[in-house]
């Protein structure tokens, strides 16, 4: 079930864009693999290998610079190991990586000189205030007395957290625990920054306020590589998206682009039960319904021309005595991209718009 | 010098770290001088070998000077796994940060603590009637160092090995308990049946014990001074050695 419109955005991309205003990839990744060996401790020394887990299976990436991309993905399919491979944390097993224009392997510690990260639980110090997790960053990365005083000040500032400064971390909301790990991991001025489930666990209102700060990003052209698995985010964040699925990356691409591939129109129908197997064979004649997809009582008509597609539907249900409880007409979402590559549906319960 | 300096910037951080710790310092601080007040004076009465000849403080104090060395250093380790479980140490190896840095600001933070917990000790003892005698003190407190960075260095890369808080609990325990009973901290060894007296010469800390015994004593030319700083010197290099190469490998 591939779409017509899963074209790689690797190496294609950048010939395109060699005229002005043209951006070397800030992320380039081939073939990049990693297995874990699951080791039982305290065992004997030969009966310690355990089942072996692949995480990453041969990824191929290309982030051009001062993009927002997102990595796209159920828990488990290997965001974060990705994203500890690229941030030098793990050494892969096989392929190559160019981050923030030097080799990943041979050059690791150029590599931790030109990014940031900030990691799902954030890694500032809990026992210390926040003055003094921004002054430690910045001054790791070389600033001294009172240009340092300054970055921390003006990170303080750009972030809202002024009134905070004295505060200790462990006493903060998720919130703003959040805004200061990103404030952190800014705060010496990186290239490239690597956020891990950046919202995670927030609720609405700090999600949306950290958004506008990811976003904001872009304007200062940080190029920001981000794992989600919230649809939302990837949709309304991301210049490029890749929907990474038990250690492979399923497709690529822009998050209209990968709409458009689908199909124009979506028809989501819930029935009143469960149609069975059948389902899919039912509207083989309907001329504009590329794919079917059903998921219990949901049905997904992917559709040329939804509002003639409709009535067509309809009509074949009656016939089979299939009886519709709600009907809704729209643009797919990233979710039909997710459910058309993976097979499976990423947001917790199928939308049907009442 | 760019080592230096990154060790510095991550004392000044430790340092502040554990200043903000508030139940660190009343913990820290409080506990040797409990000792000293409420467990000295039932040396008073006692007599014996090693006993009795000088006041009871000249005995007790450098004992406990020890003690202080080794209870305040062992259990560092597991600040280095709360930072681990932060994510913090995670971050700090995205950075182009040394590891070993990490472990220098560490080690000299735990010597700074250690040395402000010492001096509150001798001070409290010199209200209770110590005698200090100034060079022999002086020298007594860089043991006092020495042993806090032994500690310290075994502490932090036994976590990293063990990598679990209550494991690491239970093995420094199981290492001070016995190190501590057999050492003469509390009493001097000399009041020990022979077997046990044997079993002391195999413990370092026995012999830190005894030469900060003979310098805080003033007998600066005693052969237990020299033995001393070389026994806890060898093994100091020993332990930073080998914390160095397994933070070299990478902390996260």
């Amino acid at each position: 079930m591939k779409g017509p419109f899963t074209r790689p955005a690797g190496p294609a991309e950048e010939t395109r864009s060699t005229g002005k205003g043209a951006r070397a990839a800030a992320i380039k990744v081939q073939g990049l693999r990693k297995t874990y060996a699951m080791r039982k401790p305290l065992r004997r020394r030969r009966d310690r290998q355990g089942p072996v887990v692949e995480a990453v299976r041969g990824i191929d990436l290309s982030v051009p610079s001062g993009e927002i991309f997102g990595f796209l993905g159920p828990n488990g399919a290997g965001k974060t190991t990705t994203v500890r491979l690229l941030t030098t944390l793990l050494t892969p097993d096989s392929g190559t990586a160019t981050v923030a224009g030097y080799d990943l392997l041979s050059q690791p510690h150029e590599v931790r000189r030109r990014i940031g990260y900030v990691s799902q639980n954030g890694g500032v110090n809990p026992a210390t205030c926040v003055r003094a997790n921004l002054l430690l960053q910045v001054r790791l990365f070389g600033l001294t007395g009172a240009r340092a005083l300054r970055r921390a000040d003006a990170m303080l500032g750009l972030f809202g957290l002024e009134d905070l400064a004295g505060r200790r971390v462990s006493s903060l909301s998720g919130g703003q625990a959040r805004k200061l790990a990103l404030a952190v991991g800014l705060a010496h001025a990186p290239d490239l920054l690597f956020l891990d489930e950046p919202t995670l666990g927030l609720d609405p209102r700090a999600r949306a306020g950290l958004w506008q700060e990811i976003h904001g990003l872009r304007e200062r052209g940080c190029t920001v590589f981000l794992t989600s698995h919230y649809l939302d985010e990837v949709d309304s964040l991301c210049d490029r998206l890749a929907i990474i699925d038990q250690g492979r990356i399923m497709v690529r691409g822009t998050p209209g682009e990968l709409k458009r591939a689908l199909s124009p129109d979506v028809l989501r129908l819930l029935l009143s039960k469960d149609p069975g197997a059948s389902a899919d064979a039912l509207f083989a004649g309907l001329p504009s319904v590329r794919s079917v997809r059903s998921e219990g009582r949901v049905l997904r008509l992917y559709a040329d021309d939804g509002e003639r597609a409709l009535p067509a539907a309809l009509r074949v249900l009656e016939a089979q005595g299939l009886a519709v409880d709600t009907v809704a007409l729209s643009r797919p979402s990233l979710d039909d991209v997710f459910l058309h590559h993976t097979g499976r549906s990423l947001a917790c319960a199928p939308e049907v718009a009442g | 010098m760019i080592l230096l300096r990154t060790s510095g910037v991550l004392y000044r951080f430790a340092l502040h770290q554990a200043v903000n710790n508030r139940a660190w310092i009343m913990l820290g601080l409080g506990q040797p001088v409990m000792w000293l007040v409420l467990f000295g004076p039932l040396l008073e009465s006692l007599s014996g070998p090693g006993m009795g000849h000088s006041g009871q403080f000249e005995m007790f104090v450098p004992g406990l000077l020890m003690m202080v060395a080794l209870f305040g250093s062992t259990f560092m380790g597991l600040g280095l796994l709360a930072d681990l479980r932060a994510g913090f140490l995670e971050r700090l190896a995205v950075t182009p940060v040394s590891p070993v840095c990490l472990l220098i600001g560490w080690l000299l933070r735990d010597v700074t603590l250690l040395t402000a917990q010492a001096l509150l000790l001798l001070g409290v003892g010199a209200a209770m009637g110590l005698h200090i005698h100034l060079a022999g003190t002086a020298l007594a407190l860089s043991l006092v160092a020495l042993v806090g960075v032994l500690g310290a260095g075994a502490s932090y890369a036994l976590a990293l090995v063990v990598r679990d808080e209550n494991t690491l609990a239970g093995a420094v325990n199981f290492v001070t308990m016995p190190m501590t009973l057999v050492s003469g901290l509390l009493l001097p060894v000399a009041l020990a049946p022979g077997w046990l007296r044997m079993l002391a010469q195999a413990n370092p800390l026995y012999y830190a014990v005894e030469a900060a015994r003979s310098l805080m004593a003033g007998h600066l030319t005693d052969a237990a001074v020299p033995t001393g700083f070389a026994v806890i010197g060898a093994l100091v290099i020993t332990i930073v050695w080998w914390a160095v190469s397994l933070f070299r490998r990478g902390v996260v």
